[in-house]
């Protein structure tokens, strides 16, 4: 362990410290959903297999020309609430109905395009609110001048912008929401409980609610939280960080939702799913809290003089790490060399003399009390147990 | 009028590329930085490696911006962090991200995002990027002009991680949708 940590240290210390990405001149993309200058985004009624045509305006608002990938994907909900998009699946509900004119557009830079699409809303479609998007992406930049290649932990960003295409469906609303198992969960310090949330429902919906926590019937914490929009059959695990640890043991938790019913009026529902904490779980939330904050990393968009302070000191520090574990290696070569079996002993190579590397961290007392320790000759790799070297030079003259 | 329709028609056509001065309003983009890097130096011990975004938030519409009133939210995903040498990952949930809104706005009739979403918050993170979450929202009516949104993303490096460099692709939507 000691050699892999040496090891380990080398080679995450030749890392230089933050990457200077002073924003590079690059294309921006935008969109505009043509004839909803106000909402920003499409909302269609369609009745199942209608079809609709539409158009969005891609622009570059860059400094620099460039392709966007056009594509259209699902809506879904996040796992913290609001509507978000599956740009890494293929689409198999709204975003399958789209259609786009083009895959891929080239703009120079303050120009734009406008970009024709069709929505078909297949035959047999339930009545409903469905949410798809267009995604216009920028080619994914695989190199910056202003990155090294040496570095422990690398992000490369994918940049879209999406625009909504809501349709509704008619027929008959219904608001409706399952409330599941609870659980807890969270990170370094942070304690969450998690519920699990279907929207069984038909309407988007942004409900309000609340969580108590029960031990032995008495309310420990009470909770509460106002969510975003929740997609129609969706379903999430949402996080209530809790404000006060809870410790091993079993509880209760007493979950309300309260959200708008299909005439307008509050409907609410309520849960008293129990859970428990195990130690586990404490230790997992709250020892994962010890780490040490490593000096921040910077703005990324640090100005360059930044950057270059940035690696002149990485760089010294880099140089003086590397003289130490130099120096440090030697002797952990000569003194503290991890063996390993021997596969083959040259007896011819050891003349004039043994050179011996030992083991010290696979010591064993003899029965008298006396430590030895592997010893293995780097010339001829024959390997002997001793207390020294002298010890271990006479083992190997005695044959 | 038969040339000027004829124009109309061209302008028309799929992927027509139209001139500046035409150039669309009611537009949001966001201009993150293309990469971002930082080092951990191994040590025995559980570390956090922290680096910042700082993301012009463009959210702007005709009428001295007067347009821009739906709000629009930045959704981030991310595939889990994958060493180039040793092919081993860190936690799928190794990334928290936290953001913080630069008071001054520019642009007319600028205004700072109110924003709901609460932090820290954990990054989703898998082999192929699971579905997103929002990292920051703009509330109807705020958020309006250019802000400037820095996102601070903390990595858990676990004291028995292996040393290499670790990869990941985060990708951040500007998103205007209900």
């Amino acid at each position: 362990m000691p050699l892999r940590l040496v090891a380990s240290a080398f080679l995450a210390t030749l890392a230089l410290a933050p990457a200077a990405g002073a924003a590079a001149p690059s294309a921006v993309f935008g969109l505009r959903a043509v004839g909803n200058p106000k909402l920003g985004y499409f909302v269609y009624d369609l009745g199942a297999g209608a079809t609709r045509k539409g158009a969005v305006i891609v622009s570059n608002t860059g400094t620099r020309s460039g392709a966007a990938k056009l594509y259209a994907v699902d809506g879904g909900t996040g796992s913290t609430t609001g509507t978000v998009y599956l740009t890494d699946n293929k689409p198999v509900r709204a975003g399958a109905w789209i259609t786009l004119a083009e895959s891929r557009v080239t703009i120079a830079p303050g120009k734009f395009a406008r970009i024709p699409f069709t929505v078909h809303v297949p035959a047999g479609t339930a009545p409903g609110e469905w949410v798809g998007g267009l995604v216009a992406e920028a080619a994914l930049q695989t190199e910056s001048g202003h990155t090294t290649s040496k570095t422990g932990v690398q992000i490369k960003i994918r940049n879209q912008t999406i625009v909504a295409v809501q349709v509704n469906v008619p027929g008959e609303r219904r608001a409706a929401f399952a409330i599941g198992a609870v659980k807890t969960g969270g990170q370094r310090g942070f304690q969450q409980v998690l519920i699990h949330l279907t929207n069984t429902g038909n309407v988007l919906s942004k409900p309000t609610g609340s969580l108590d926590i029960l031990q032995a019937g008495k309310v420990a914490e009470t909770l509460p939280f106002k969510m975003d929009s929740f997609l129609p059959q969706t379903t999430i695990d949402y996080p209530v960080l809790l404000t006060k640890a809870l410790p091993a043991g079993d509880y209760q938790a007493r979950v309300s939702l309260s959200f708008p019913s299909a005439s307008g009026a509050t409907q609410a529902i309520h849960a008293t799913p129990a859970f428990s904490v195990s130690k586990q779980d404490v230790k997992q939330v709250f020892t994962s809290a010890a780490p040490t904050q490593q000096a921040p990393g910077g703005t990324v968009a640090s100005s360059s003089a930044n950057s270059t302070s940035w690696a002149v000191i990485a760089g010294i520090v880099a140089a003086l790490v590397l003289l130490a574990l130099a120096a440090g290696g030697i002797l952990a070569r000569r003194r503290k060399r991890a063996l390993t079996p021997t596969v083959q002993v040259d007896p011819a190579s050891c003349t004039p003399f043994h050179y011996w590397d030992v083991d010290y961290d696979h010591g064993a007392q003899d029965g008298d009390g006396t430590w030895r320790f592997p010893h293995r000759c780097r010339n001829c790799g024959l390997e002997v147990t001793a207390k020294d070297i002298t010890d271990a030079s006479a083992q190997a003259d005695a044959g | 009028m038969r040339t000027r329709l004829g124009l109309s028609a061209v302008l028309m056509t799929a992927g027509a590329v139209l001139p500046a001065a035409a150039v669309a309003a009611n537009t949001l983009t966001i201009s993150p930085p293309s990469t971002a890097a930082f080092s951990v130096t191994l040590n025995g011990a559980d570390q956090t490696g922290v680096t910042s975004l700082a993301i012009p938030v463009s959210y702007t519409s005709n009428a001295q911006n007067k347009f821009a009133t739906s709000g629009w939210k930045i959704t981030a995903t991310s595939t889990v962090f994958a060493g180039t040498t040793t092919s081993r990952t860190l936690s799928t949930t190794a990334t928290t991200v936290s953001v913080t809104d630069d008071p001054s706005c520019t642009d007319q009739n600028c205004s700072n995002p109110s924003n709901s979403v609460s932090y820290p918050l954990t990054l989703p993170a898998g082999t192929t990027a699971p579905p997103a979450v929002a990292i920051v929202n703009a509330a109807p009516n705020t958020g309006v002009g250019t802000n400037t949104e820095t996102v601070q993303i903390s990595v858990a490096v676990p004291a028995n991680t292996y040393a290499d460099t670790y990869q990941s692709i985060l990708t951040l939507a500007a998103v205007e949708g209900p």
